[in-house]
């Protein structure tokens, strides 16, 4: 299942889930900024609190909105 | 008449009544997840996580009324936005601080303790103070909030002690805090 | 594979408030209009917090009121694509030729709203610190280096101030500029008088190092030719904004700033194509005079695509 961490107030975070709605990606939203644990796996993976942050397999990420970084990562 | 006599609504949306704090000793403070005074969540998480066992607690409220309004920022030439925290204390919803629009607890807190200036020594002072004459200088008028990361201190019976300005850290906080511990 | 050729009678370049509208009024007048955005719907305003000189609302969020003014234009029958990338575009001759990643759209008229842009520091390695070390927002991230040695990279007024706030918190700054200061002497009059400021003029960075976080920059005397690596703990860069030409400034003649040559009329010296917005040779860049060349434009390629019948 591919995963989101964003928050609302993040214009980069909605155009990234509208893309992945776009190709028909199903994803889970995970909330940094209202959600403590998504907070905490965010960090963990990525090492920072910023977002978009999108992973498929909880290892390898993408941060921020970069179409072809997020088409090698779906493509994988 | 205390800040019992308040309430708020969580992130959730639920309303919660500031009584279910009673007895604590309470630092309400306004908070932005974008702005130059965001290091201060590290130093509230760390007065909470000090004194939290001696019955200390934070409440954060969200606002974004203080948000620059200058174009070109970060956003703007990256394709992502930073959380500037990662903190415990609770946080309520975004809402109003200043203003007609704002909160009745913030209303309160102001009529309580007014506004008695800037600490000078900070080193963000005065381009604060300079950033607020030339922006919004009606931001300056009155006992209103000015910035984000207004601190009040409440005792255990509910009533407003004191008031720190945005350029108070809030490490300076801690002999006041102590005497109400 | 050939890519699929789709015809419109407008195709707006850029989702802006200029594209935008253009989008609306050129929907309304019964147009087929499609709007390509390659970053954020709303552009510059896409995060502005709270907009108050946009007459008839008295305070509206950037994002709450271009997303209006898309439900507006979309009422009309604009389609907003903002995934497909432009690859090429060819504008002289009828019909237009604008080419994506995913199709061929063949186009009346097109109309230009790509907006300016922050200059972005031109290292390979600059992305990698984004947000740890490389910052574009003083009044943002410049708390965050209180007591820390920093540097503002630019020579323009922007730069000078973003400067003057920040020796006022980090311990030591430099302020890095490749030629001459191009500020206001009493900014720079002001920055000079604090004893932990020190200009390195005719230097420019050429590269920043730094593990997870930026910690050092090599930097290039012009003059001296010498370079040498000094500790940083944050660089902040300040050079300046740009007009977004790149996709067409091979065909579209621009002025001496590098905007697009078009008057009130917004036509530029390719016929039935438009410049709107601060793209635009212009004197004041506000939300309102974006929406009135939006209307311009968008009435000028009505008349255009008429005067082809």
């Amino acid at each position: 299942m591919v995963k989101v961490y964003s928050m609302t107030s993040c214009p980069w975070c909605v155009k990234a889930k509208k893309y992945l709605e776009s190709k028909g990606v199903a994803y889970q939203n995970l909330d940094i900024e209202e959600d403590e644990a998504a907070r905490v796996a965010c960090q963990q993976l990525s090492g920072d609190l910023m977002v978009p942050v999108i992973t498929a397999n909880d290892k390898d990420y993408v941060l921020g909105f970069d179409k072809a970084k997020i088409d090698a990562l779906l493509g994988a | 008449m205390n800040v019992y006599d308040f309430s708020a609504k969580n992130s959730k949306g639920e309303e919660i009544s500031l009584s279910e704090y009673k007895g604590k000793v309470l630092v309400i403070v306004n908070t932005a997840s974008k702005c130059g005074f965001t290091p201060q969540y590290e130093e509230l998480e760390e007065l909470y996580k000090t004194y939290g066992e001696r019955g200390l607690v934070v409440l954060g409220f969200p606002c974004n009324q203080f948000a620059a309004q200058e174009p070109g920022t970060n956003e703007e030439v990256q394709t992502f936005c930073r959380l500037n925290y990662g903190v415990t204390f609770p946080v309520f919803a975004k809402g109003d601080v200043r203003g007609e629009t704002a909160q009745p607890l913030f209303k309160y807190l102001i009529k309580e303790k007014g506004f008695k200036g800037f600490d000078e020594s900070h080193p963000v002072a005065k381009p604060l103070m300079e950033a607020l004459q030339k922006n919004f200088p009606e931001y300056l008028e009155g006992d209103s909030i000015k910035w984000n990361f207004t601190k009040f201190l409440i005792d255990r019976k509910g009533n407003v002690v004191e008031r720190f300005e945005p350029t108070t850290p809030p490490k300076a906080m801690t002999k006041a805090i102590e005497a109400l511990l | 594979m050939a890519k699929e050729h789709r015809k419109r009678d407008v195709v707006v370049i850029g989702a802006g408030m200029a594209g935008l509208t253009a989008a609306l009024y050129a929907g309304r007048s019964g147009l087929s209009v499609l709007v390509l955005e390659s970053e954020l719907v709303g552009g510059q305003i896409a995060n502005a917090a709270g907009i108050e000189n946009y007459p008839g609302i008295l305070r509206v969020g950037g994002g709450e009121l271009i997303s209006a003014v898309q439900t507006q234009a979309e009422s009309f029958g604009a389609v907003v694509d903002e995934f497909d990338s432009i690859v090429r575009v060819e504008l002289s001759g009828q019909p237009k030729m604008v080419e994506t990643e995913s199709a061929v759209y063949e186009a009346g008229a097109v109309i230009l709203a790509t907006g300016m842009k922050r200059r972005k520091l031109s290292l390979s390695e600059a992305g990698r610190y984004e947000g740890r070390g490389v910052h574009y927002c003083e009044l943002c991230d410049g708390q965050a280096y209180a007591g820390k040695t920093v540097a503002v990279i630019g020579g323009g007024n922007a730069a000078v101030d973003a400067a003057e706030y920040l020796s006022k918190l980090a311990s030591k700054l430099y302020l890095i500029q490749r030629s001459e200061l191009r500020a206001d002497a009493a900014s720079v009059k002001r920055l000079r008088e604090h004893a932990n400021v020190e200009f390195l003029l005719h230097t420019e960075p050429r590269a920043l190092a730094g593990d997870t976080k930026l910690t050092a920059a090599t930097l290039f005397d012009r003059k001296a030719e010498t370079t040498r690596e000094i500790p940083l703990d944050a660089v902040f860069v300040n050079i300046g904004v740009e007009p977004n030409t790149a996709l067409f400034a091979d065909q579209v003649k621009l002025d001496k700033s590098g905007n697009i040559a078009a008057g009130e009329d917004c036509r530029t010296n390719l016929d039935g194509v438009f410049a709107a917005g601060d793209v635009r040779t212009k004197e004041v860049r506000q939300l309102t005079t974006a929406a009135a060349d939006g209307t311009v434009a968008a009435l000028g390629a009505v008349k255009y695509l008429r005067s082809l019948q």
